[in-house]
């Protein structure tokens, strides 16, 4: 995707900042946006560019004296005015189809987001039924499987490369998604690897790759994570990639020329899982820490998803165990009156003396 | 510009969490698979589906255009 103009950028920041000459910048935006008001305008220096022709003299003097350019100043100024025009509107003109193609992604991003949701929704309603068609039978953990979080996480990291490869005419970048799991044995924390989109359909080397929170301390993942920050983490080039050791202290090899990183925060849970955007072409995503942001600013929809699919799954595993501690005890209760029932039953045989039979 | 940054982010809750360790969900490495090829073969699977999905969501007319 081209980028907008610096000069265009500074101008939105300058804006921004001051409400009121924002305002009178923003005016001007408009102006110069209206074909009618280039019209006029175009029409007004043809004019004005006449006029100055029809009064200047060519004849007296040749080209090559210096009293030649003696009167024609006032050519010279419109001459300027012409080309600032023409380089003000052809600015402005690149911005709008850069706003264009943004506009163009953001639904792109929408459209996606919805046949996620309704993906998960048609789920959710399958294992439901599935759920209610054997009324007398307790759901197990089979019965919940049909949906994961690792699933959710594959179409989100699938869209969000997909998202940038339209975005950018550009396939070699990679996203994956880093999430924390917890080791039953020993209580300590790690992240690995649990899903990615890329453009080779080869699981990444680090895939299911276990990094300890405790002791993997010189990765950039393992820090963030750390951190507890809900916050985005922009790395805009290769120098700030070395400076923060993305892929370790040992790692050199690594072609990434950005880097990103978006955390996904769950209340009373802090950092659960960590959406990584890896790129190989200098600049793809933008130039400054800013021009990143906006870039990726839409796919938090995504983030959101993954959070609610977080809490989702949590309600799934405490079903499955509540579901499972009620199938025990079924179990148990239905031994027990089993027993009890053989018991009833040889009673009066074996307790004759005690109970006689009827 | 610097006002609008990172406000969708915000939505989220803020700040640290002290008491992350007290709810005790974590995902066990179980529920996940772990294995390269089979997991790849599953991606595939529901990258397809979900394609099938998205075709017939954007010949409908609920597309955002």
């Amino acid at each position: 995707m081209k980028k907008p103009s610096k000069v265009i950028l500074q101008l939105k920041k300058f804006s921004n900042n001051y409400k009121k000459l924002g305002s009178v910048l923003y005016y001007f935006y408009r102006l110069l946006k209206s074909s009618y008001f280039r019209t006029f305008v175009n029409f007004l220096f043809t004019f004005v560019f006449a006029f100055q022709m029809q009064l200047t003299d060519f004849k007296t003097y040749n080209i090559y004296e210096k009293e030649f350019y003696r009167d024609k100043l006032h050519i010279l100024v419109t001459f300027v005015f012409i080309i600032m025009y023409n380089w003000i509107t052809i600015t402005i003109d690149n911005y709008q189809k850069y706003k264009d193609r943004r506009i163009k992604c953001l639904k792109e991003v929408i459209n996606r987001e919805a046949v996620i949701n309704q993906t998960i929704s048609r789920k959710l309603n399958d294992i439901t039924r599935s759920v209610c068609v054997k009324a007398v039978i307790i759901p197990s953990k089979a019965d919940f499987s049909t949906l994961s979080y690792q699933d959710i996480a594959s179409l989100v990291c699938h869209n969000i490369y997909d998202a940038i490869k339209i975005s950018t005419e550009n396939d070699t970048h990679q996203v994956s998604l880093m999430h924390r799991f917890k080791e039953k044995k020993t209580g300590r924390e790690y992240i690995k690897m649990i899903s990615y989109g890329n453009s080779n359909q080869i699981s990444p080397s680090i895939f299911d790759k276990h990094f300890y929170l405790d002791s993997d301390l010189s990765y950039y993942h393992v820090k963030i994570f750390n951190e507890k920050q809900n916050d985005l983490h922009i790395l805009k080039n290769v120098g700030e990639i070395k400076k923060e050791f993305v892929y370790g202290k040992k790692c050199t090899e690594k072609n990434i020329e950005q880097y990103i990183a978006i955390p996904v925060f769950c209340e009373n849970e802090g950092i659960v899982s960590l959406l990584q955007i890896e790129i190989s072409e200098k600049q793809l995503l933008g130039r400054t820490t800013e021009e990143i942001r906006e870039f990726v600013k839409p796919f938090m929809a995504y983030v959101h998803i993954l959070m609610v699919n977080y809490y989702r799954d949590e309600l799934f595993n405490v079903l499955i165990k509540k579901f499972d501690i009620l199938k025990k005890s079924k179990e148990r209760r239905k031994s027990y009156l089993e027993g009890m029932s053989k018991y009833e039953q040889h009673y009066g045989e074996n307790n004759s003396y005690i109970a006689p039979r009827d | 510009m610097s006002n609008t940054m990172g406000k969708i982010i915000h939505i989220l809750p803020q700040g640290t969490n002290d008491n992350a360790d007290n709810n005790g969900f974590l995902h066990e490495d179980t529920d996940f698979i772990q294995d390269h090829g089979t997991f790849e073969d599953r991606r595939q699977q529901l990258i397809s589906e979900y394609e099938r999905e998205l075709r017939i969501f954007k010949s409908n007319s609920m597309l955002m255009t």
